[in-house]
């Protein structure tokens, strides 16, 4: 089996800035695959999109069933998107969020939920954006997680005082902190 | 349940740490040059290398071979990290099986790595290969000896996750 160990010289000094945000410095641009993720935003035309959705229904045990980003719209509650197509447009909900500590802190604005139900499971992916708020509807995301949704107390990856969620009310994501692992097998 | 990564996300946190290393090295996030420490027999945990050095210098047999200049970049969008500059050759200092590697956050030099101080703080304790096995850095063969010459590196990548 193959693995990847970070030192704790590594972990205590360098942030997940990188990881998360991706290159956004102007002298060594990267490709595509490798920038900006979880509360990241696109840098410039053609890039990526970030989203956070909290889904209703059977909680996905891998990724075979999330092949583009609408897979599982029917069970679809809220979103949390970052679509910034260039510096002036799209929109970015992720405000108020850490992507340069580890764990990571996430903390969203409010956004209305588009319908009812209890939350179980969230997805968490990036991909491509045709442009401004234009979802790429072809791909499979690039990077995802799927965690379960459960009450305050639950045990669940990500936990909120009510799983009820109602249609045109709004919800925010608030301190939702995501520890980068520091060991990697494969 | 425990998170679910997607085999991309593994690489992208694991390429973007070595590239986090690189950046440490040289301020290039990419391409940059790393050295890299090839060793035999069961891989430690990365704090255990950093709290006993000593026992994982140069003069532990366990210590195979030490690459400087392994160039690491990233050719295009599909490919994530690799080794896209081949160290030069180097005879190994002793018989062994290679299993796993340090990849430094630098190019320590011969009295660093024969010293009891830690070289670099910074550092990723990755696994090691044959060319059909699923390592970090792959060789022909891992079977590495003092008489056999200079060893290439046959490759290296953190795209072994997809």
């Amino acid at each position: 089996m193959g693995f990847i160990r970070m030192s704790p010289g590594f972990i205590s000094t360098v942030t997940t800035y990188f990881m998360m945000l991706g290159q956004s410095g102007s002298s060594t641009p990267a490709p595509i695959t490798s920038r900006g993720f979880l509360v990241s935003h696109a840098q410039s035309s053609g890039e990526v999109g970030a989203r956070l959705a909290i889904y209703k229904g059977t909680v996905p045990t891998d990724f075979s069933t999330l092949t583009s980003f609408n897979a599982k719209s029917a069970d679809l509650l809220i979103t949390y998107d970052a679509t910034q197509y260039t510096s002036s447009t799209g929109i970015n909900q992720f405000t108020g969020s850490q992507d340069n500590v580890n764990p990571m802190v996430v903390t969203t604005t409010y956004v209305n939920a588009t319908a009812t139900g209890t939350a179980t499971w969230f997805w968490w992916f990036t991909t491509p954006l045709n442009g401004p708020n234009i979802w790429n509807n072809t791909v499979v995301p690039y990077n995802q997680i799927v965690g379960t949704v459960g009450i305050t107390g639950s045990g669940a990856d990500l936990t909120i005082p009510s799983v009820s969620i109602v249609s045109g009310a709004p919800y925010r994501i608030f301190n939702y902190r995501l520890q980068i692992p520091t060991e990697w097998t494969f | 349940m425990a998170l679910l990564y997607y085999t991309n996300t593994k690489s992208l946190f694991s390429g973007a740490i070595l590239r986090n290393l690189g950046n440490a090295s040289t301020g290039q996030y990419s391409p940059f040059t790393l050295g890299v420490t090839v060793y035999s027999g069961a891989a430690p945990t990365a704090a255990a290398v950093a709290a006993s050095w000593a026992t994982y210098n140069s003069s532990t047999p366990s210590f195979l071979v030490h690459y400087t200049n392994m160039t690491w970049g990233q050719p295009g969008q599909a490919t994530l990290l690799q080794m896209t500059g081949a160290p030069t050759p180097v005879t190994p200092i002793n018989n062994g099986t290679a299993t796993w590697a340090i990849i430094w956050a630098g190019q320590p030099t011969a009295p660093q790595l024969a010293s009891s101080t830690l070289p670099f703080t910074k550092f990723l304790v990755v696994s090691v290969s044959d060319a059909v096995g699923d390592g970090v850095i792959r060789f022909t063969s891992t079977a590495l000896t003092t008489g056999g010459g200079p060893v290439p590196v046959l490759d290296a990548s953190m795209a072994s996750f997809i």
